[in-house]
């Protein structure tokens, strides 16, 4: 057994993988947050009077929450109370011209991603992915926009989704997670730097896999996304948001919002690989990540899937979740969360059951190690019109080591006669005789704990696009690593 | 107010109820915020003005006779009020040792054996209830049974409520098992007038090394207005408990129970029964706390709403620690048989030991459609088959009660509301 703890032991704390920071001049704004803040980065960004005062809105409403404290402090966290005046809301890269080729962006982050492994040319080339490449907070690369622009696809930039195409962002903004939502949804709204925009037109089936890798990149700024897609009547598209941030000793604020809008029979899927800074062994240091991620399946027979592997951040603070407005709409959620050292994740989702005949998917695995707390936390809800709604869940917690914690917390609510709703979890270690079965074939135990691991979450990641699933597994098996070869 | 019952010379007691007002002060009724009372808004429940002791209009003991479980062959202890009145019970003969009577009797004959027991678990999420019901308590039952004795018949603790104005009754049971020993309790709460009284009981059982202790608490009838019931259990190790909760009646009621094995190798079994129509709320909520290796706890919720019912079920299981190889299962499934009937359900797993078992199920829904065709093709009408499947589904609960003739008579008042 004891080659067996020292390989938990090694994935407990092994560091992180990705810590560097590409250094590019960036303009930042002064730490501190008032309303002054808010119009410094609506002009640096050039904003309309609309979207200005959207902002301002957003942001006498956070200040009137801060001023009552009213934190949500209800997840299974433990963190200090964070300072909002010694944050920089404002970061961007200052050779700032909108680039034709990638042969016009700064080395240093083609540089960056190529260390990712991600690099944008092979990607360009060889799986035919538009990324829409955000650095901090500005754009700073998008390619294939002329391939979308044929289908009538609009993938941009917020900013340049403001200046473009103004009414689209007024229609949707704030509609699927108003300002007014939480805390950090409030936050996000008043001083959000940048993000994607995506508007997938009726009937279009988007012909590539839509792409956004975000980076944090300042020391000291948070960073404040704001993702917007539409899909209109009978559209579809796979949406890829993966992250790596680099290794910080400050602990870095990231609240973004993700808002998704499924118009009749259109269908969103929406893959997520989380993977930063998450501190060192000791819980210093790593990324504070609140997100408010929501979808409404507005129209009939509509479908929003979100998957996602989230293996970093100190704290994670995200549910991704589905309003199931129209009718037949379909709603999945399907996560791996994998926490170590001193990880905190509270993670899960919502399913809130309006229309007739609306089913939704839960499928949750939660891995621990170390000292960290891995808990899922979701809510079911069935209103009394959503009649004959359907809902399943499964949430599996394993637990690598002795010192960690996995949790369950689901909400059920089921108000008509004809929803049914099954929820299931379990909460188990790596069987002995599992490691033992692979002993015997003579696979070693630090193999055997990978093999075990990748099975439990494989339901997962064969839900990613392909591209991503195998970024996703190589990501796992890195995260399982340590000090075992 | 507070020098008039229980504690009279009882320092000890004087002491914790003393402390419980604080508490008590302290924590308040349950805000509306209160996410342990989410689902259950009951703070407001005790807005008004209400009584917190009345003289107990009296009562026959024909009218006693005619609550009795038929067929049951039990010590009878009857309680008015909150208070154990010695002249309708029937307590009978009793294994030598055996201690069972009135909580203010105990007080003052055994002291020394009550406050052994008496709320010394305090819960580690403190409750107002719980501490409401200390500050104030004036009666209630004592059952001591001492090492390696087996009561054979169990005791019936017959509580009984008449109250002509609103009031607030607060009895108390405190069950002992020590080292061995074995004993089985059934506790039914009924109201006897027309004004509906405001219960807030609390029991606390206590099992010691190797004692078995099986306890049921029902709320049968429907004259009930707002009762909160809080059941805490502390086990020694090996030992195994057992309870059952039968809700059938009541307004608004809450049933808290928290399960303490403070052992290795305890049992623990949970079970509970709901069948609720008209607008009742019925909220259970459980917590089982594994402090220990090496413990089992079960725990099976089952619920039937018709109407505008609501029934709630929040289970948390904690296991702590090093509490390695603890098996912990719990299943909550809910019937909703009419679109204004609601079910709120909130189990929870909070785990911090990896050489665990443990696993939940929630299931929500109506009866299956494909076991209905199977019975009316074999000549059933539509409502037969209806109840034949909610009686089964209520069977998992009623069958697991050890007691024979009140099982029987549970079955049948289950099936009568069906």
């Amino acid at each position: 057994m004891s080659s067996e703890k020292e390989f938990l032991q090694g994935v407990a704390d092994s560091e992180y993988e990705y810590g560097f920071v590409t250094e590019i001049d960036a303009d930042t704004a002064p730490r501190g947050l008032s309303e002054d803040t808010v119009r410094l980065i609506a002009s640096k960004r050039n904003e309309p009077d609309w979207m200005v005062e959207w902002r301002l809105k957003a942001f006498r409403h956070w200040a009137s929450l801060a001023e009552q404290k009213a934190y949500p402090r209800w997840a299974h966290l433990k963190y200090p109370d964070i300072d909002f005046q010694n944050i920089s809301y404002y970061s961007a890269p200052n050779r700032k011209p909108k680039y034709n080729s990638l042969d016009e962006v700064d080395p240093e982050v083609l540089n960056t991603f190529e260390r990712l492994g991600i690099s944008l040319t092979e990607q360009k080339r060889l799986m035919g992915v538009a990324v829409d490449v955000v650095m901090d907070s500005v754009s700073v690369a998008t390619t294939f926009k002329e391939e979308l622009a044929k289908h009538g696809i609009i993938f941009c930039s917020f900013g340049e989704a403001i200046e473009n195409h103004p009414e689209l962002v007024q229609k949707y903004i704030g509609s699927v997670v108003p300002y007014t939502d939480n805390f950090y949804a409030s936050l996000n709204s008043a001083v959000f730097s940048d993000g994607s925009f995506c508007y997938i037109p009726p009937g279009v089936r988007c012909p590539m896999e839509l792409s956004t890798y975000f980076r944090i990149n300042e020391a000291g700024t948070g960073q404040f996304e704001r993702t917007l897609i539409i899909a209109d009547k009978g559209s579809y598209v796979s949406y890829l948001e993966g992250c790596t941030a680099p290794m910080r000793d400050e602990n870095q604020l990231h609240a973004a919002v993700v808002e998704i809008v499924a118009h009749e029979d259109a269908e969103v899927k929406y893959s997520t690989i989380q993977n930063w800074y998450p501190g060192n062994v000791r819980g210093e240091g790593g990324i504070y990540n609140f997100v408010t991620k929501r979808g409404i399946c507005d129209g009939d027979r509509s479908k929003i899937s979100w998957t996602q592997l989230e293996t970093g951040s100190a704290i994670t603070w995200k549910y991704p979740s589905v309003i199931l407005k129209g009718n037949d709409s379909v709603g999945e959620f399907y996560s791996v969360a994998f926490t170590k050292a001193r990880q905190q994740a509270d993670t899960g989702t919502k399913m809130i059951h309006l229309g007739r005949n609306t089913s939704s998917t839960i499928i949750s695995k939660g891995i621990s190690a170390g000292e960290s707390n891995n808990s899922y936390r979701g809510l079911v809800r069935i209103s009394s019109k959503a009649e004959n709604a359907r809902n399943f869940s499964q949430c599996d917690s394993l637990l690598l080591g002795d010192r960690c914690g996995a949790h369950t917390f689901p909400y059920i609510e089921v108000n008509n006669s004809s929803g049914q709703v099954e929820h299931e979890a379990t909460t188990s270690k790596v069987g002995e005789d599992q490691i033992f079965y692979c002993n015997q074939r003579g696979i070693g135990e630090a193999e055997a704990i990978k093999l075990i691991v990748n099975g439990f979450c494989k339901e997962i990641l064969a839900e990613l696009p392909m591209e991503f699933a195998v970024e996703a597994q190589k990501l796992l098996a890195i995260e399982l690593e340590g000090s075992v070869g | 107010m507070l020098g008039a019952a229980l504690n009279g010379s009882n320092a000890f007691l004087h002491e914790r109820r003393r402390s419980a007002v604080e508490e008590f002060e302290r924590l308040g009724f349950p805000a509306p915020k209160d996410e342990s009372y989410k689902y259950t808004r009951i703070g407001r429940l005790f807005q008004g003005e209400y009584a917190v002791d009345a003289d107990a209009p009296p009562i026959s003991q024909s009218q006693i006779d005619a609550l009795e479980v038929p067929d049951l062959d039990a010590h009878r202890l009857v309680v008015v009020n909150g208070h154990f009145q010695p002249e309708h019970s029937r307590i009978g003969s009793l294994p030598p040792g055996v201690i069972a009577g009135g909580l203010q009797d105990a007080s003052a004959s055994h002291p020394d054996v009550l406050n052994r027991f008496v709320s010394k678990f305090t819960a580690t999420d403190a409750d107002p209830f719980e501490a409401l019901n200390t500050a104030f308590v004036r009666d209630g039952i004592f059952i001591f049974v001492p090492r390696g004795k087996t009561v054979e018949k169990p005791f019936h603790i017959l509580n009984l409520v008449s109250v002509k104005s609103p009031t607030l009754v607060q009895p108390r049971v405190v069950v002992a098992a020590e080292s061995g020993a074995a004993v089985s309790v059934i506790e039914s709460s009924v109201a006897v007038d027309s004004v509906s009284p405001t219960l807030n009981a609390v029991s606390e059982l206590y099992a010691d090394t190797d004692a078995f202790v099986d306890y049921y608490r029902l709320q049968l009838d429907h004259k009930a207005g707002t009762v909160v019931t809080t059941t805490n259990v502390y086990q020694q190790s090996t030992s195994n408990a057992r309870t059952t909760t039968i809700t059938l009646g009541g307004r608004v009621v809450r049933n808290n129970l928290r399960f303490l094995p403070d052992g290795e190798h305890c049992e623990t079994h949970l079970m509970g029964l709901v069948v609720a129509n008209g607008s009742m709320h019925v909220d259970n909520h459980t917590s089982v706390d594994h402090a220990r290796p090496n413990c089992v706890s079960n725990e099976l919720y089952k619920n039937i709403l018709a109407d505008q019912s609501t029934g709630v079920f929040n289970g948390r299981v904690l296991v702590r620690q090093d509490s390695q190889k603890t098996q912990a299962y719990q299943s909550n499934r809910a019937v909703v048989l009419s679109d204004d009937a609601r079910m709120y359900s909130k189990p929870e797993l909070e785990i911090y030991a990896d050489d665990v078992m443990c696993s939940h199920g929630a299931a929500t829904g109506r009866i299956d459609p494909e076991s209905i065709f199977y019975l009316r093709s074999r000549g059933l009408s539509l409502e037969d088959a209806r109840k034949m499947m909610l009686q089964a589904f209520s069977r998992d609960v009623t069958d697991s009660i050890r007691v024979a003739p009140l099982r029987e008579y549970v079955d049948q008042l289950v099936r009568q509301r069906l």
